[in-house]
C-alpha cells in the first residue's frame, strides 16, 4: 500500500515537472524540471528494488541534459537565457504526434502481458545485465568502441591547430 | 559581542579590489604597483570580482569615465565594504590601515549604500540613460541580450553578444575596455577603449624609473596569475617590487623559459590573427619565453602594443585564451584608444528557435 | 533505520565532512603559501557578508545549484566504507560506486546552474566550462572506478575493499589508480581543472556570488573533493585494512584510523597536483582527457578484464 502510494505521488511529480518543461520560459529552467522529471521516476525505480536501473538513470539523464546545455549555449548564446522564450513551436503539430505517441505507448503497457510470478532470486542487476548484453555480447562491444573511436578522433581533429577561423 | 567579534575576525584578512586609471603618468604607475605590492605584503588576497570585495582601492586619481565607473562598481560590492582612494604612493600605509579599520567596525555606510542592480565585469559605462555602447542591458522590459551573427561558415545564423570586458577584471590592463562580440564563449571582434584617454597619443616616460625587466615582470605577473601558476606569479611581483640582484633576474627567466608544463599549458594561442602585428612573437608562449629569457639582460624594452592593435589579434579566440593574449601582449594603455563606436545590435529576426512571447 | 546506533553515522556525516574538508582547504592554503587559518577566516567573512544579486537574474535556478553541491557531496560520502563497524559505509549499497559517481554527476548541474543565474557572461561562460570539463572526465573516472569494480566483481564498494587483502589495487593496476586521482580533481573542479571557477573570468561560475551564496560554492567543492578522494581508499587503497605488507597491524587501531591515514595521503597528493601544474585551458584539459586517459582507462580496463576472465 505505501509502494503504491508513493509511486503515485512519485508519477504525479514526474508528470507535472514534464508539463511544467513546456511552460516555463527560460531554457535552463526547461532542463532543470526534464532532469527533475527523470529522477522522480529514477527514484520509482528505486523503491521497487531495483537499485542499478535508478541510479543509472540518474547518472545517465545528468549527462545528457549537460551534452543538451553544451549546444544550447554554443548555439543560442543568450546570457542566462532568461530572455523569455517559449519551448514550444509548431503546436498543432506537436500536438498530433504528442498524442499519437502517447496512444501507443499506453495501448503498449495495457495489452502487453506482463508475467505475474513473483521476481526471479538472484541479484536483478546481473539479471539485467545478462538479458540485455548476453545474445548481442560482441554487437555491443564493437559499437561501443567504434563510437569512443569516433569520439576521440572529432576531438582530435577539432583541437587541431589551426581549425578555427 | 559575537557581533562584535565576527567583522573584526573576518576584517584580518579583507579582499581587495584595485582600480586604477591608465598610467598616463609615471606617478599613477607608481601608485598602481605600490598598491599591489603593499597588497601582497599584508597577505590580503586580491579579489576576483566586485562580489568578492571588501575593500575596493582606487589607486590615482580618476578622470571622469572612470569615476563613473567606480560609482557602478562601488554599488554593486556586498556589504561590509569599504571604499578608500589614495593619490600617492605614500598614502598606501595608512589608507588601507584605516580601510580594515573601518570594515573591522561594519564598513562604510552611506545613502548609496544598498546592492544595486548591476553586473561586475560589464558595469555601465556611460552617463546617458538609454543603454550603454556596447553594453549588454538587464532588466525587465524588452532586453536587448543577443543579436544574431552574421552568417557561419555553415551558414547556420549563431546568436552573438555584445559585452564590454573590463576594466575590473583580475590581471587585466588598467583602464582598458574590450567591447567584443561574442559567440558562444569565442570572441568573433573586438575593439579597444582607454577610459579618460582618447588614442592615439604619445607617451614620455623617465627611463631610469622603470627599466625594461620591469615592463618584463609587470607582464610576467599578469601572464602568470592568469594561467594559475600563482608561486611563479608571487615571485616575479616580488622581484618586480624589490631590488633583484641582476643573477637573480636571470635564474628567475631561465626557469620560466624551461618550464615545460608553462609552455603546455600557454602553448597554442596565436598572436597574429589579423594582418596588423601587435608583437613580434607569434604565440603567447613565444611570447612568455621571449619575456623570461631577456630578464636581467641589457636587451632593449620588450614591444608594448597600442590597445587597439592588442584588441584586433584577440579576434578568433577563446576567451580564456583571449585574456591570456592580452595579458601577454600588454598593451600600453598610456597611449590611448577609442572612443568606441557602439555596436549596432543587429535586427532581429524571427529566430528559428526563438518565439518570443508578447 | 529506527535503531539510534545506525542513524547516527548518517547524522554525523554532513558535519564531518565539513571539518575534513575545512582541513584539506587549510592544507590547500598552506600549499599555496597562505596561513593555514585562511578557510576559518574567509567562512566567517562570507557569512557576515551580505548577499548579492544582479539584473534579470534567476535566482531560484542558482540556489538550487549552489545548495545542491554540498549535498551531492555528503550523499556521495555516504556509501564510502570510512571504516566504521559492519560494511564500513553509513549506508550500505550493493550498487555503491554507480550511485557514487551519480551524485559527482550532479555536481556539475549545480555548477553550471550556479553560473548560469547570475545572468552575467563571465558567470555564464565558467558554468558552461563545467560542461566539456565534466563529459571529458566522466569517461577516464567511470573507467577507473569500474576496473576495480570488474577486478572484485562487484559493485558494493566494501566488497571492493574486502577483495585487495592480499594486494591493493592501486599496485596491481596503477593506471586506474592514477587516472582516477586525476579525474578526481576534475570532478570537484579543482587545481589544474579549476578553469570554471578560473581567474581569467574573474572567479568563473562564483563570479558574481557573494556571502553564503560564495560559501556554498567553495565550501560544496571542497566537501565534493574529499568525498571523491575518500572513495580512492577502498577503491584503490585497500579501506580500513593495514597495508597488506605489514603483517598483523601494527596500531590494531579502529578501521578508521588506517582510513582516515589513507585519506590524507590521497588529499596531499592531490594538494601536490596543484603544485606541479598551472591551470589547464578548456582546450588542454579536453585534449589531455580525450586523446590520453581515454585511450589510456580504456586499455588499463581491458588488461584486468582479460587477466579476470583468464
Amino acid at each position: 500500500m505505501t509502494l503504491l502510494i508513493m509511486a503515485a505521488a512519485l508519477g504525479a511529480v514526474a508528470v507535472v515537472t514534464g508539463i511544467a518543461v513546456f511552460v516555463v520560459d527560460s531554457m535552463a529552467r526547461a532542463t532543470f524540471l526534464l532532469l527533475a522529471s527523470f529522477v522522480a521516476v529514477a527514484v520509482l525505480l528505486l523503491a521497487f528494488g531495483l537499485a542499478y536501473l535508478g541510479i543509472v538513470v540518474v547518472l545517465m539523464m545528468t549527462i545528457e541534459m549537460m551534452i543538451m546545455v553544451v549546444f544550447m549555449v554554443m548555439l543560442m548564446m543568450n546570457p542566462a537565457g532568461l530572455e523569455p522564450m517559449t519551448m514550444v513551436h509548431n503546436r498543432a503539430g506537436s500536438r498530433v504526434i504528442a498524442l499519437a505517441v502517447f496512444v501507443v505507448l499506453a495501448a503498449g503497457a495495457l495489452l502487453v502481458p506482463w508475467p505475474t510470478r513473483p521476481a526471479a532470486p538472484g541479484d536483478p542487476t546481473t539479471a539485467l545485465g545478462a538479458d540485455l548484453m548476453g545474445p548481442q555480447m560482441l554487437t555491443m562491444t564493437v559499437l561501443g568502441l567504434a563510437l569512443l573511436a569516433t569520439i576521440v578522433g572529432t576531438v582530435a581533429l577539432s583541437v587541431s591547430p589551426g581549425s578555427r577561423r | 559581542m559575537v557581533v562584535s567579534v565576527l567583522p573584526r575576525i573576518a576584517a584580518r584578512r579583507p579582499h581587495v579590489l584595485t582600480i586604477a586609471p591608465a598610467p598616463v603618468t609615471d606617478d599613477l604607475l607608481a601608485v598602481r604597483l605600490a598598491a599591489e605590492s603593499e597588497i601582497a605584503r599584508r597577505g590580503w588576497p586580491v579579489a576576483d570580482s566586485p562580489a568578492d570585495a571588501d575593500v575596493v582601492l582606487v589607486a590615482g586619481g580618476l578622470g571622469r569615465r572612470m569615476t563613473a565607473l567606480v560609482r557602478s562598481v562601488w554599488a554593486t560590492v556586498p556589504r561590509p565594504r569599504v571604499l578608500v582612494t589614495v593619490r600617492s604612493a605614500g598614502e598606501l600605509g595608512p589608507g588601507l590601515d584605516s580601510a580594515q579599520e573601518r570594515l573591522a567596525r561594519g564598513g562604510d555606510s552611506s545613502d548609496r549604500d544598498r546592492v544595486e542592480w548591476a553586473r561586475s565585469a560589464d558595469v555601465d559605462l556611460t552617463d546617458d540613460n538609454d543603454g550603454p555602447p556596447g553594453v549588454i542591458m538587464g532588466g525587465a522590459g524588452a532586453p536587448v541580450m543577443a543579436g544574431l551573427a552574421d552568417d557561419d561558415r555553415d551558414g547556420l545564423a549563431l546568436d552573438a553578444l555584445h559585452v564590454a570586458l573590463g576594466p575590473v577584471l583580475p590581471h587585466w590592463p588598467a583602464a582598458l575596455v574590450v567591447h567584443a562580440l561574442l559567440a558562444g564563449d569565442l570572441v568573433t571582434d573586438a575593439r579597444a577603449e582607454v577610459l579618460d584617454v582618447p588614442g592615439p597619443r604619445e607617451v614620455t616616460r623617465r627611463r631610469d624609473a622603470y627599466t625594461p625587466d620591469h615592463v618584463r615582470l609587470d607582464s610576467l605577473v599578469r601572464v602568470l596569475g592568469l594561467a594559475g601558476a600563482d608561486r611563479a606569479a608571487a615571485r616575479a611581483r616580488a622581484l618586480r617590487d624589490g631590488e633583484p640582484a641582476p643573477g637573480e633576474l636571470a635564474a628567475f627567466g631561465h626557469r620560466l623559459a624551461r618550464s615545460r608544463t608553462l609552455a603546455w599549458t600557454l602553448g597554442g594561442i596565436p598572436l597574429a590573427a589579423t594582418d596588423h602585428v601587435a608583437v613580434p612573437e607569434p604565440t603567447v608562449e613565444a611570447r612568455v619565453r621571449a619575456l623570461a629569457a631577456g630578464l636581467g639582460g641589457s636587451l632593449a624594452p620588450p614591444v608594448r602594443p597600442a590597445p587597439h592593435r592588442a584588441a584586433a589579434a584577440l579576434v578568433g579566440l577563446e576567451l580564456g585564451a583571449a585574456r591570456l593574449a592580452l595579458a601577454a601582449m600588454d598593451p600600453d594603455t598610456a597611449l590611448g584608444a577609442g572612443p568606441v563606436e557602439p555596436f549596432r545590435p543587429a535586427e532581429r529576426h524571427e529566430h528559428h528557435h526563438h518565439e518570443h512571447h508578447g | 533505520m529506527a535503531d539510534p546506533a545506525t542513524l547516527l553515522p548518517l547524522l554525523l556525516l554532513a558535519p564531518a565532512l565539513v571539518v575534513v574538508a575545512g582541513l584539506a582547504a587549510a592544507g590547500g592554503a598552506v600549499t599555496s603559501g597562505d596561513r593555514a587559518t585562511a578557510p576559518v577566516v574567509e567562512t566567517l567573512r562570507l557569512l557576515t557578508k551580505q548577499r548579492r544579486r544582479t539584473p534579470a537574474d534567476d535566482p531560484l535556478l542558482a540556489r538550487i545549484g549552489l545548495t545542491v553541491l554540498p549535498v551531492a557531496a555528503v550523499l556521495a560520502l555516504a556509501v564510502v566504507p570510512v571504516g566504521l563497524p559492519g560494511t564500513g559505509a553509513p549506508v550500505d549499497l550493493e550498487v555503491g560506486v554507480v550511485w557514487f559517481n551519480a551524485m559527482e554527476v550532479l555536481a556539475w548541474f549545480a555548477v553550471w546552474t550556479a553560473g548560469w543565474g547570475p545572468n552575467a557572461v563571465t558567470a555564464l561562460v565558467g558554468g558552461y566550462r563545467t560542461l566539456p570539463l565534466g563529459l571529458a572526465y566522466e569517461l577516464p573516472h567511470m573507467l577507473a572506478i569500474i576496473t576495480p569494480a570488474i577486478a572484485a566483481g562487484s559493485l558494493d564498494p566494501a566488497r571492493i575493499s574486502a577483495a585487495q587483502h592480499g594486494l591493493w589495487y592501486a599496485v596491481w593496476m596503477p593506471v586506474a589508480f592514477l587516472l582516477y586521482l586525476v579525474s578526481t580533481a576534475a570532478m570537484a573542479f579543482w587545481g589544474p581543472f579549476a578553469a570554471p571557477l578560473g581567474r581569467d573570468l574573474a572567479g568563473g561560475a562564483g563570479a558574481e556570488h557573494a556571502g553564503l551564496d560564495r560559501l556554498l560554492l567553495h565550501a560544496g567543492r571542497w566537501m565534493l573533493l574529499v568525498a571523491a578522494a575518500a572513495m580512492a581508499v577502498p577503491l584503490f587503497l585497500g579501506g580500513g585494512a593495514p597495508p597488506p605488507i605489514t603483517g598483523p597491524d601494527p596500531f590494531s587501531g579502529p578501521a578508521w584510523s588506517w582510513f582516515a591515514i589513507k585519506l590524507l595521503v590521497v588529499l596531499a597528493l592531490l594538494l601536490g597536483l596543484r603544485r606541479v601544474m598551472p591551470v589547464l585551458r578548456m582546450e588542454r584539459f579536453a585534449t589531455l582527457a580525450w586523446v590520453v586517459l581515454i585511450p589510456l582507462a580504456v586499455a588499463q580496463a581491458l588488461v584486468v578484464t582479460v587477466v579476470v576472465l583468464v
